[in-house]
């Protein structure tokens, strides 16, 4: 299989670290050449920690997560999936409404493996059940030039993608027209500081940022099946 | 001597005579009365209810004997404002100690002491001065039936203030709770400027069937002289076309100020501007420091105490001060108000002017100060409808389903309840007279289940029903949580504004503070401050050096002209298109008024004005109904929802008190659609769907669902200092708004949300009215060179709505072609670790702002 496979005709391709990388439209980001696949705050339980502390939140955000990993899983050959961190939004989630659900979701992938980074709400939530065969790291998670974290950071001559911050940019244009989409952001690689690559929450149930993002960074904005440069190339 | 005597002797004793209104209210209470006491502010209202209330209450009893008992709670009295409350309670105990020296009287609000509290809950006094807030709480406690149990008379302070709003909602629904306890209760109101008053009445003691005599309406001694002057600017043609701030007239509010031999009220209508005329003033007068002072209700109360008790010993000059001194009990040596803006309304109007000179037959001096040319209009037109005494009306919210599951929560936790036993007691409210079975049903499911389907909502239960058919609470924490909540129909998630020293400044919407980076400015309580950190609701700051530019805040939450003063203004104006202008408020605006006419037209009797312009930023289409903001933004959304129907296209949506604007990035001739668009619907129901139609393709309904989620308690509460781990339960409304629609279309909040929108912000029925009576003008249309001085506070306008059905991958391509095109060359450089740690990371990394700071602070 080439190296581009699976690539969808709206993903847009950048280099990284000297790693080319597919930013999709599904709020995930694809390396081909390790066949890996990142996704970052995706919060899985958070609707039923609310509704444990009583507050409605209809069901069925799980399920649209678990649906949306399936379909991404289907379209690429990936052999490596790494959570960037918040895979679990809080210890509430660590219940049988959402295990048994998330365990079926293993199954079906069972040749998989799986990395999650410990994200500020996993140390809060507490490690996922042993049999669900994750790889429990911290950061930075090393992957060849490029190093797996929740939090941002630069580390010098490395490549860091991250989430946590759930980046959201907002569009302006001809007869004041406004639009908030969720984004990816990127600190272009360079050899002395190295460089930084944001992810979008991945989540159903998660909501973008009203932090403006730091000038400088170039953005990639995620709208209906595509994602849009934003700050040229 | 005997009771019926008493509050006479009283009055007597001080030299004082009763006025035939608080004789007519004494009678009243004398035989069980409840009633609406409707005078002018500092007419005495206060003491014609409570002495006749100790008068009513203290009948029977053998007066002067020593070492009577203290009664269990008899009398509540409820205010709007909890700032008022300690100054209500020091107003009623004067006549207490002489007549009723065995009472005990206390205070209950969000800012009594723990202590206070404390020695509250072993027993409540006889007399107890509450907010509707706090008397939600008393309720929500499980032996809330057998503390009131003897509960003999609610009075409810200001209830003009309350009667319009979803805090008077729980006020009905709290009233209606009580009597159920004790049908004997009695109710009384206390009003001042408001219209339609049997309906006020009506609503005060509710519909459900009394044991009590009819109530009553006592209208009190007749309004007090109001004067009212304009400030009028030096030249008209220098004075801005737009604006809201007025600094521009800064000199002459000055000289006014300077001129009163007494302490003023500058009264402005935003926090925001408060702060900087505060700012202003004293720059314009360094000397005036310590004489002036600022008061708003984001101010620590401790400051805005002081700031009170200053005005009262006569020791400021000026205050310059929001709607948070529109009330209150005292006789405030007050010689002038200056109202900065316009005052939006009549009745509200009359309010302010009523706190100069607010003691019984002193005339009361307001002067108006117009922030731009259009308010010298406006200013004319207030005095005119003074003078006619067309005074606005207020009516109660209809069956708002989140105030409803709030309240029933709290009876749940108040010892709980049976829905057929509270179902009649709901409908005995004027605002749920007519909740519908369906609707009932559904709260009900709501509270228990999260919905009607067990299935959509795993694992979440509020209220749970016992072994008994008792709805209860029986979870703990969620008991906490929802009285934590019960605050929350007054605001917004507010968050503590402190030094890093510790010393706090008050409070401000969670909000603003989010769209703040660390090291930005802002106006706080008369201080430049800059932002250093956030943390668990509490924003920290310090003083920053002055010549920094601070962030601009709280645009929002505009109030609508009044439709009273919008039909005074057409007048003014029909007046003017005849070449009439009188007054010198009129006068001062005739050069303005004849730009108007000469590059398009006034808007005459009879005939609709609009106008089109190509601007750089797209096609523009003005109109000026002069229905109100409320009424404009229902009317453009339809608008722009009926010509993105004939071609899709999105639009940019302002209105203003005047009139509206449409704008769209794409070619639209005006001229020919707008006859055809604005074809009133075939009735009330085809315009209430093409209005849910338009609905969904804009943020209104959205924005109008976070104000129903915070009170259904679906958006949690955070407080300072609270637990971190609560922290994981928050989601802005908007998430909720979008789980909601995804998720569970038919949730009824989300109904309500949609019908509140209909009702209070497009308001339907007048706007098929307004349709109406827009196809029977005559449309006058004006292609544009420039944008007129009527159009152009609209081209400015910031807040806008947005309306498009565009699908939504073609918008992203305009917008993104618009970014290309307007990006420059270069632009910012890659940031280093140090700015993206700053800006990403942990608010609390303190090194690294430091050298970012002194760059700054150049």
């Amino acid at each position: 299989m080439k190296a581009d496979a699976g690539m969808g005709p709206c993903d847009l391709a950048l280099d990284f670290a000297g790693e080319r990388l597919h930013l999709l439209p599904e709020r995930a980001l694809w390396w081909p050449q390790a066949r890996c696949l990142f996704v970052a705050d995706v919060h899985l339980g958070k609707a039923a920690s609310f509704r444990a502390a009583g507050q409605p939140v209809p069901s069925g955000t799980t399920a649209d997560n678990l649906r949306r990993l399936d379909q991404l899983l289907q379209r690429l050959p990936a052999q490596r999936l790494v959570v960037l961190g918040d895979f679990l939004h809080a210890r509430a989630a660590q219940q049988a409404a959402l295990m048994q659900p998330l365990r079926q979701w293993r199954a079906r992938h069972a040749a998989l493996a799986i990395a999650l980074v410990r994200g500020n709400h996993d140390e809060h939530a507490g490690d996922p059940p042993a049999d669900l065969g994750l790889q429990i790291v911290d950061e930075p998670h090393a992957l060849g030039p490029l190093r797996a974290c929740h939090h941002p950071q630069l580390l010098p001559g490395l490549g860091v993608l991250c989430g946590h911050v759930h980046p959201a940019v907002r569009l302006q244009g001809l007869g004041r027209e406004r639009l908030r989409l969720p984004c990816f952001a990127l600190r272009p690689f360079t050899a002395e500081q190295g460089g930084l690559l944001l992810l979008p929450a991945f989540g159903a149930f998660t909501g973008a940022s009203l932090r403006p993002l730091p000038p400088g960074l170039r953005r990639y904005a995620v709208g209906t099946d595509r994602v849009w440069a934003l700050d040229g190339r | 001597m005997s009771a019926p005597g008493l509050a006479q002797a009283w009055l007597a004793r001080r030299g004082w005579q009763a006025f035939d209104f608080q004789r007519e209210v004494w009678a009243a209470m004398a035989e069980g009365r409840s009633g609406l006491l409707h005078s002018s502010t500092g007419s005495g209202k206060t003491l014609a209810v409570w002495l006749g209330a100790l008068q009513a209450l203290l009948a029977g009893e053998e007066a002067g004997t020593p070492d009577r008992e203290a009664p269990p709670l008899s009398v509540l009295w409820v205010t709007p404002m909890r700032a008022l409350a300690a100054d209500t309670l020091r107003a009623l105990r004067e006549p207490l100690a002489e007549l009723a020296p065995h009472w005990r009287s206390g205070l209950r609000s969000s800012d009594t002491a723990a202590r206070e509290r404390a020695a509250q809950d072993r027993r409540l006094p006889s007399l107890l001065v509450t907010t509707p807030e706090s008397l939600s709480l008393l309720l929500a406690r499980a032996e809330a039936p057998r503390l009131l149990a003897r509960l003999r008379l609610v009075v409810v302070d200001e209830w003009h203030e309350l009667l319009g709003n979803k805090r008077g909602v729980q006020t009905q629904l709290a009233l209606a709770r009580l009597r159920r306890w004790n049908p004997g209760l009695m109710s009384w109101g206390l009003s001042a400027t408001l219209g339609e008053l049997p309906q006020a009445l009506q609503t005060l003691v509710g519909l459900g069937p009394s044991t009590a005599p009819p109530p009553v309406l006592v209208r009190g001694a007749s309004d007090k002289r109001i004067e009212i002057d304009t400030l009028l600017p030096a030249t008209v043609e220098r004075f801005p076309w737009v604006g809201h701030l007025g600094l521009r007239m800064l000199p002459q509010v000055v000289a006014a100020i300077e001129a009163t031999p007494g302490s003023c009220l500058v009264f402005t209508n935003m926090r925001s501007q408060a702060e900087l005329w505060y700012q202003a003033l004293l720059e314009a007068r360094p000397d005036w420091a310590g004489q002036i002072a600022l008061h708003h209700g984001s101010l620590d109360h401790g400051l805005r105490d002081w700031v009170e008790q200053a005005l009262k010993a006569g020791q400021l000059k000026a205050a310059v001060c929001t709607s948070s001194l529109d009330l209150g009990v005292d006789f405030l040596p007050v010689d002038r108000v200056l109202q900065i803006g316009s005052c939006k309304g009549v009745a509200r109007l009359l309010q302010r002017a009523g706190r100069a000179g607010h003691a019984p037959g002193r005339a009361a001096h307001i002067i108006l100060v117009p922030t731009h040319s259009l308010e010298l209009v406006e200013a004319a037109a207030a005095r005119a409808a003074v003078a006619r005494g067309q005074i606005e009306a207020r009516q109660s919210p209809q069956a708002p389903l989140d105030v409803l599951v709030q309240h029933l929560v709290t009876v749940a936790l108040g010892g709980g309840f049976r829905p057929e036993d509270l179902l009649p007691e709901l409908r005995s409210t004027v605002a749920y007279a007519a909740l519908g079975e369906a609707d009932w049903q559904w709260c009900l499911d709501f509270v228990r289940q999260g919905g009607p389907s067990l299935a959509a909502y795993p694992d979440y239960h509020r209220v749970q029903v016992d072994e008994h058919g008792l709805w209860r609470v029986p979870d703990a924490r969620l008991a906490r949580r929802h009285r934590a909540n019960i605050g929350t129909i007054v605001s917004e998630a507010a968050m503590q504004v402190r030094y890093l020293g510790g010393a706090s400044l008050g409070s401000v919407e969670e909000g603003f503070i989010a769209r703040l980076r660390p090291g930005d400015c802002f106006l706080f309580g008369g201080r430049l401050l800059e932002l250093q950190r956030v943390e668990q609701m509490t924003a920290y700051v310090r003083k920053a050096a002055s010549g920094r530019p601070a962030v601009p805040r709280w645009m929002g939450g505009r109030m609508a002209l009044s439709s009273t003063l919008s039909e005074a203004l057409q007048q003014q104006l029909g007046e003017a298109a005849a070449g009439r202008f009188e007054g010198p408020e009129m006068r001062c605006a005739q050069p303005l008024l004849a730009l108007q006419q000469r590059w398009s037209a006034l808007p005459a009797p009879g005939e609709l004005l609009a106008e089109t312009l190509r601007s750089r930023e797209g096609w523009h289409l003005f109109l000026y109904p002069f229905g109100g903001r409320t009424l404009h933004l229902g009317l453009a959304g339809l608008l722009a929802w009926r010509a993105a129907r004939e071609s899709p296209d999105s639009f940019s949506l302002a209105v203003n008190d005047y009139g509206l604007e449409l704008l769209s990035a794409q070619p639209r001739d005006w001229a020919a659609c707008l006859p055809r668009l604005l074809q009133p619907a075939v009735g009330r129901d085809a315009l209430a769907a093409e209005l849910l139609d338009s609905l969904n393709a804009s943020e209104l309904a959205r924005r109008r669902f976070r104000e129903i989620a915070r009170i259904a308690g679906l958006v949690f509460q955070s407080h300072p200092g609270e637990q971190r781990s609560s922290r994981q339960l928050q989601a802005s409304s908007s998430l909720f708004y979008e789980v909601f629609s995804q998720y569970d279309p038919e949730n009824r909040l989300l109904g309500q949300a949609r019908s509140e929108l209909l009702r209070e912000e497009l308001a339907l029925e007048p706007l098929q009215a307004l349709l109406q009576s827009l196809s029977a003008r005559r449309l006058c249309l004006q292609a544009l060179e420039r944008a007129t001085p009527l159009a152009f506070p609209l081209m400015v306008e910031r807040l806008r709505e947005r309306l498009s059905n565009e699908p939504l991958a073609q918008r992203i391509a305009r917008l993104v072609a618009d970014l290309e095109q307007a990006a420059g060359e270069g632009g910012a450089p890659a940031p280093d670790a140090a700015t993206l740690m700053q800006a990403l990371g942990p608010q609390a990394a303190a090194p690294v702002r430091t050298p970012r700071r002194r760059r700054s602070a150049r």
